[in-house]
């Protein structure tokens, strides 16, 4: 039967908006409405330089004011990643803490830069890593080095490897072999992303708590988290969603992460970099094929998506705060992706579908039964394995995990 | 006295500049005896048979500028000003940012 | 290939995508009658002594579907009564095909079977539609239609429950293109397997945790008979967009589709998110977040001539009614004088308005 019909609900016709092209020769910034306008965000409101600028910067301020996660004189590490988003939030971070008002920032930030550039060349990577040590030098902060590749061959010995001189940072050419050892040689690459993803938030809230910080603060921006959305739902991780998108996750008992970053697009910063005389870290990225992994297809897919649909991104990360979760959680933890294991629930789910697909394509039968008997059996003898240790989704990947 | 070149500067930022071999800032004269009128689209072509020394598909896609790749026309974004087909003046300031480099 | 995992010696000729083992032909098809029988009971779709509607398009999903009832149904005893429910839109070129495998079913499998048309319950088959409104809602218009009509086809032959042929690829790309447009409401209800319980008829998906891929294979090996084009009339839907990234998604690894339903099976909204509720239509009766029904809304379009009438939000059609009204029934004549019967009578209150709508 065809399915186009069934899109459209009962109440509203709900269509994806697409690029509309808007003529704005006798425009005005629509905030101020006396200036001609400067800059157009989403491709619908012009604004005046000005009204740009204390508008970015009010945003960032309002996000910050609502989710009170840090306290005065904290310490808040932030996670740089060499580029627009990190340069602006730095740069955010410094004329807040330079206010001579009340609204000042009292947190106290301190860099982290994990270096996870192994698919580049030595050359490049300590280029790169020297770039980000001058930004934090010019806009004044303390910063703190740590090679991923490092952490994840000896996991033991956090200090040893946290260096606060770019000099002192060791890059070497066998990184990436490091990474791959960690996983094994039989894994898919969409596998050895996530588990490599694991392993980089498990050492940012180690760095985090070797330094005092209760906080973190990404640079993830509304793309970062509608792709990241995504991602969980094509691994069958509906139930982290809430955690890995959200304003704010506190899965750890000790650090929360803030994502303040996360109602901006990259042109926004971009923009506000330029008119700041801000240069970002900059350098090619590898070209990612983006055939070869789900995170690689779903970021590609997302992308070309949004040049015609300029409402995606913002429309899945508002879906995203709209969700939660089914029901309810046990104790337990995901010993990898430290989520709640969600308690076993009464009704058929994908999971155990999937399991006794698994289990009657793998019984031998014997042809002297009947086929009654036969299925009889089969149901008879299924056990749907309940996952004590990971969710769903860790537990497709823990095997591939080299302990 | 007729003018026979369109004198322009040109700017690239956010790493767009790493595909120009890392100068930032050209002063230029467009020659007009060929194009009398030159849009931003001319430019893009003379741009890449002139100025770009590597990876054409990161700056231009089509007969515009990769998705990606910011222009600003005198600080103005182009998006208000037609893009390709803005008509440019003499001294237009034109700069290009990228936002695929990077982290 | 290699040899089936069930150990029984044969030779496998797939692989199935949802777990990588390879069976035989044989152990194919037991595998793949189990595993619905195991989804029916579990779920718990249906009780003893039901009728059940098998809303059949002829094509693969919805013959296959009632083969293999048909078949559980007696090995199992479920004790059930099956019958075929099928819609005429009035596609020519189209639908008369599908009818014919539909009719076809009704004799290979020995089940009763209904058709009920467009042009029977509404006045209008989809090529008039589309004559009079032409392709750019069309759509909306057969989907509103068609959901009513298994409805009410349901209802006159007095069935307990409608089973519909959606399988797992269905629901994946429903719950990916519900998260790209952030349709909230469906995207809370599209994963459940059994939907509109309390609201009317319930209906049930037994091929829910069926991949595409299987039922086209189990079809081919059966030579079950089914049709299978395109409507004339599809545009290119945003649901296109959805779709090419879970096929290629599957070329990657084909366990996503059941990844995706699970991720949509833990995903609820939260209460805070607000939710339409559900009354009566004032005009047919079915059941609806409006007091009178999208279908019925259409249909007052239609025959007024008013073709955008219920495209797009429900307070817009009022506003077009009474502007539409307001021309029909106002006196035209802007003379300062009138002469015309209308000078005592300017907005023609006293004209027979029996039968318009009444919102």
């Amino acid at each position: 039967m065809c399915s186009v019909g069934d899109d459209v609900d009962e109440e509203k016709a709900k269509f994806m908006q697409k690029k509309i092209t808007l003529n704005f020769t006798n425009a005005l910034c629509i905030k101020c409405r006396t200036l001609k306008p400067q800059v157009i965000l989403h491709n619908q409101y012009p604004y005046c330089k000005a009204c740009f600028l204390s508008g970015t910067v009010h945003k960032f301020k309002a996000l910050l004011g609502k989710n009170r996660v840090v306290q005065p004189n904290e310490s808040v590490l932030i996670h740089h990643k060499a580029g627009h988003a990190s340069t602006a939030l730095l740069h955010f971070l410094r004329t807040g803490l330079d206010l001579n008002t009340p609204k000042k920032i009292r947190f106290k930030p301190i860099i982290a830069y994990i270096e996870d550039n192994y698919e580049l060349n030595v050359e490049d990577r300590t280029h790169i890593s020297r770039q980000v040590s001058d930004e934090a030098e010019r806009l004044n902060f303390p910063i703190v080095f740590i090679n991923l590749a490092q952490y994840v061959t000896n996991k033991s010995n956090l200090p040893s490897i946290v260096h606060e001189k770019v000099e002192d940072l060791r890059i070497d050419p066998d990184d990436n072999m490091k990474i791959r050892a960690a996983v094994k040689s039989n894994s898919t690459l969409t596998t050895q992303t996530e588990i490599v993803h694991y392993f980089e938030r498990e050492l940012l809230l180690k760095v985090a708590k070797h330094l005092g910080c209760q906080c973190i603060f990404t640079t993830d921006l509304g793309i970062d988290i509608a792709s990241q959305l995504l991602k969980n739902v094509t691994l069958g991780r509906g139930e982290n969603i809430v955690y890995d998108t959200g304003v704010v996750d506190s899965r750890d008992m000790d650090v929360s992460v803030l994502r303040p970053l996360r109602n901006f697009t990259i042109k926004e910063l971009a923009l506000y970099n330029y008119f700041n005389h801000l240069e970002p870290v900059s350098f090619y990225r590898k070209t990612k094929n983006p055939y070869s992994s789900m995170q690689n297809l779903v970021e590609k897919f997302l992308a070309d998506l949004h040049v015609n649909y300029p409402a995606t991104i913002s429309t899945i990360v508002r879906t995203g705060d709209k969700l939660g979760v089914n029901n309810e959680p046990s104790e337990d933890r995901c010993m990898l992706c430290k989520v709640p294991i969600r308690k076993e629930i009464e009704s058929l789910g994908s999971a155990e579908a999937t399991n006794f697909s698994h289990w009657i394509s793998t019984q031998t039968r014997s042809c002297d039964k009947s086929l009654k008997e036969r299925t009889s059996q089969i149901l008879a003898t299924f056990d749907n394995n309940k996952y004590n240790k990971y969710c769903y989704s860790c537990n497709q990947i823990a095997p591939y995990l080299c302990q | 006295m007729s003018v026979d070149t369109l004198p322009i500067s040109i700017g690239f930022g956010g790493g767009a500049e790493l595909l120009f071999g890392n100068k930032k800032n050209f002063a230029i004269s467009l020659p007009v005896q060929e194009i009398t009128k030159w849009q931003i689209s001319d430019l893009l072509k003379w741009i890449q048979d002139n100025l770009l020394k590597e990876r054409p598909e990161l700056f231009i896609q089509d007969n515009s500028v990769r998705p990606g790749i910011l222009v600003l026309i005198n600080d103005v974004d182009w998006e208000l000003m037609d893009t390709i087909n803005y008509v440019i003046q003499p001294n237009d300031e034109i700069v290009f940012i990228s936002t695929l480099h990077g982290g | 290939m290699s040899s089936c995992s069930t150990k029984c010696g044969k030779k496998a000729v797939l692989k199935r995508p949802k777990t990588g083992d390879v069976l035989c032909k044989e152990c194919f098809f037991e595998a793949f009658e189990t595993e619905i029988h195991f989804t029916i009971t579990r779920a718990k779709l249906f009780k003893a002594g039901m009728t059940v509607a098998v809303a059949a398009s002829g094509g693969k999903d919805s013959t296959v579907l009632a083969y293999i009832l048909k078949i559980l149904n007696e090995r199992f005893n479920y004790d059930l009564r099956l019958v075929l429910l099928s819609i005429d839109e009035g596609i020519t070129g189209y639908r008369d095909d599908s009818l014919d495998t539909v009719k076809r079913n009704r004799d290979d499998y020995d089940m009763p079977l209904t058709i009920l048309s467009y042009k029977d319950l509404y006045g209008w088959t989809m090529d008039e539609i589309v004559a009079e409104i032409g392709r750019k809602n069309n759509c909306t218009f057969c989907g509103v239609f068609r959901r009513q009509a298994l409805d009410r086809g349901a209802a006159l032959l007095k069935v307990d429950c409608i089973a519909t042929g959606h399988n797992a690829d269905d629901i994946a790309e429903t719950v990916l293109m519900n998260i790209l447009r952030g349709d909230l409401a469906r995207l809370n209800r599209c994963t459940s397997i059994i939907t509109g319980h309390g609201d009317g008829i319930a209906r049930v998906k037994p091929l829910k945790y069926t991949y595409e891929k299987e039922i086209v294979m189990y079809a081919y090996f059966k030579q079950l008979v089914y049709f299978s084009t395109e409507c004339i009339f599809a545009p290119n839907a945003y649901r296109g967009h959805a779709r090419v990234l879970l096929k290629d998604m599957e070329k990657i690894d084909p366990a996503v589709i059941m990844n995706i339903i699970h991720s949509g099976e833990s995903l609820t909204v939260n209460e805070e998110v607000n939710m339409p509720t559900l009354t009566k239509c004032s005009r047919c009766n079915h059941v609806s977040s409006q007091t009178v029904c999208k279908a019925c809304v259409l249909l007052e379009g239609l025959n007024r001539g008013l073709p955008k009438l219920g495209i797009g939000k429900s307070s817009k059609a009022k506003k077009m009614i009474a502007e539409h009204d307001k021309k029909k029934y106002e006196c035209s004549s802007s003379a300062e004088n009138k002469q015309c019967i209308c000078k005592n009578d300017p907005v023609g209150n006293s004209i027979d308005r029996k039968n318009d709508v009444t919102w």
